[in-house]
């Protein structure tokens, strides 16, 4: 069995935060170049308009605000983990034995 | 006027937790994983499914590990993995597809993480037996917040157990049930009372015994029912061969660009929604957007669910389990939901403006004709059934660590209560069905989705742990697999 020690860094989860922010933007720019797409049917592309609309830039709000409560929240569990311990020690046991 | 109001809070709470935010969330943080750990699923691809024949150690787990990865299996693979992919081609186009599989990729690192993690931290006594392991006993390992967020996971995930683990999945058991009597002319309302009752003797009798009777049975009819689906699909696949590698296109196509099609009639004699000209058209929002979903919600990543089975596998080391669990997501996602995708595309079905599993019957009538329903609704059956199973453990650990191990309560009458509970619902399930439970169906669906929150927290927190753990074990495979 092997024994590691792992440093604690905030790279995790500033490579994280910034994953998610750039595909929330990608998503949002697709909808956004989507928002007035034109099919042969003007009832079908008015339909797509409105579901995106809906969707996406109706819930803006919302979904910034959860993806930033998710972040806030990971940030905090991280703190705590980097200002108690620099370094963990992980071993590779499959689980803790106890008596 | 209060209820009025819960159950519409309630259902925008399932929008968030089961929509666009939660999507961007659940993929960003399986890329994040993914870039972390090297691309692990891609480069060490040969290991994982080699280390599918490892034999397991007994010293330290309770259960096989390829029984353990069947039970997860039973899980993971439901009904969505058939309705859910045809309404996602459905509601997306063929694009939807390309973006299902990336998310099958990525979530096979998110999966790897949260499975390392469920073994790093259980508890086990000498014998192998485990005393403590499941997702909430990783999440409290969290600083800070861990405590509040293990016992919020643990309460949502017995909560969401029972609806969509129970209840749902007996409806869906006799819903294929019905799909063969409806076909082959049988008594529609006789085969519902059939089905519940033979499925609580059967699921009594399975659940009763725990994780090694789930496992035992799965064991056998895992690979059975997957056997059965992926060689019906490769044979509709080769019957339309000549399509493939314009389905292919399509796909590729519908997954950059909006697309458009005119829409066709359906081949199944009598259905009633025969369409009759017009187009149908997906944007390239609507790909991502319902072919992320149903890619996560069917194969579970960063849900947390799987880690309360896992953690009870035999094991040498954390990072092994995580390697079953990339080969059950790839299994899933990128085997299973794409037979029937392509099924559904190469067959031209899906331009019959038909969704859910009436899409993936009309594809599998045109290759298959009067036995479609056969091989549809046998797997429909299996599926959903499976599923019943496992999620009676996932909910048991839930249970137990909510009542027994935050609130001190005695475990042994604990653990049965839950077993009988878990059977109560099963009748009135299969045979009354989604009309007079659709609002208990959708607070579970929510309970459902929130696991996600806690779960990913803890992911992200522990992942310097888990990302050692798994490139230890990827460098060191061959030495631990000598032992």
């Amino acid at each position: 069995m092997g024994e590691y020690i792992v440093k604690i860094t905030f790279i995790p989860v500033v490579v994280w935060v910034i994953i998610v922010a750039l595909f929330a933007l990608f998503v949002l720019s697709v909808a956004l170049i989507q928002v007035n797409v034109q099919f042969s049917d003007e009832a079908l592309s008015r339909e797509k308009q409105d579901k995106i609309s809906g969707e996406v830039f109706s819930n803006l709000p919302t979904l910034l605000g959860f993806i930033g409560l998710i972040f806030v929240l990971a940030i905090i569990g991280f703190y705590g983990l980097a200002v108690r311990v620099r370094e963990v020690k992980v071993s590779s046991e499959p689980g803790e034995l106890v008596g | 006027m209060v209820l009025d109001a819960l159950i519409n809070i309630m259902y925008y709470i399932n929008g968030i937790v089961w929509g666009l935010p939660a999507i961007i969330i659940l993929l960003g943080t399986g890329l994040t994983l993914t870039i972390l750990l090297g691309f692990i699923q891609i480069r060490y691809f040969g290991t994982i499914v080699r280390n599918m024949r490892w034999k397991g150690r007994r010293e330290s787990g309770e259960v096989h590990p390829f029984k353990i990865w069947a039970a997860v299996m039973g899980a993971t693979v439901g009904v969505g993995n058939i309705a859910g992919v045809s309404t996602a081609v459905a509601l997306g186009g063929p694009g939807a597809l390309f973006w299902m599989f990336l998310t099958g990729l990525f979530g096979m690192a998110l999966k790897a993480v949260e499975v390392t993690l469920g073994i790093k931290y259980r508890k086990v006594k000498a014998d192998g037996t485990v005393v403590e392991g499941g997702t909430p006993y990783y999440i409290r390992q969290v600083p800070i917040i861990g405590g509040i967020l293990a016992v919020l996971f643990a309460l949502f995930a017995f909560i969401s157990a029972f609806g969509i683990g129970n209840m749902v999945q007996a409806s869906n058991v006799a819903y294929g049930a019905v799909f063969l009597a409806e076909s082959y002319g049988l008594n529609v309302t006789l085969t519902k009372w059939l089905v519940g009752f033979v499925l609580f003797i059967l699921v009594a009798l399975v659940i009763l015994g725990g994780i090694r009777r789930i496992a035992e049975v799965s064991n056998y009819l895992v690979p059975f029912m997957a056997a059965w689906y992926i060689l019906a699909g490769i044979g509709l696949w080769i019957m339309f061969a000549g399509n493939f590698i314009e389905a292919i296109i399509t796909i590729l196509r519908g997954a950059f660009t909006p697309i458009e099609v005119a829409k066709t009639t359906v081949s199944m004699a009598g259905s009633p929604e025969a369409a009759v000209g017009g187009v149908l058209g997906w944007t390239t929002y609507e790909a991502i957007r319902y072919g992320v979903a149903r890619g996560l919600f069917s194969n579970e990543a960063g849900l947390g669910s799987a880690p309360n089975a896992y953690a009870y596998g035999e094991s040498d080391h954390p990072g092994r389990q995580g390697f079953y669990g990339m080969f059950e997501v790839f299994m899933d996602t990128l085997v299973i939901c794409m037979i029937t995708g392509i099924s559904v595309i190469i067959t031209g079905a899906y331009t019959t403006g038909l969704t859910g599993a009436p899409l993936a019957m009309e594809a599998f009538s045109r290759g298959y004709g009067f036995l479609a329903p056969l091989i549809v609704g046998v797997a429909l059956i299996l599926f959903a059934f499976t599923t019943l199973l496992t999620w009676a453990w996932y909910g048991e650990v839930n249970w137990i660590y909510f009542w027994c191990k935050v609130l001190k309560l005695p475990e042994k009458p604990m653990r049965l209560i839950w077993r009988v509970l878990w059977v109560i619902p099963i009748i009135p399930a299969a045979v009354l069905a989604e009309e007079y439970f659709k609002t208990l169906w959708d607070f579970s669906d929510t309970a459902n989705g929130l696991m996600a929150i806690p779960n990913l927290i803890a992911v992200i927190v522990l992942a310097p742990v888990a990302v050692k753990l798994l490139a230890d074990f990827a460098s060191r495979y061959k030495e631990l697999s000598k032992e």
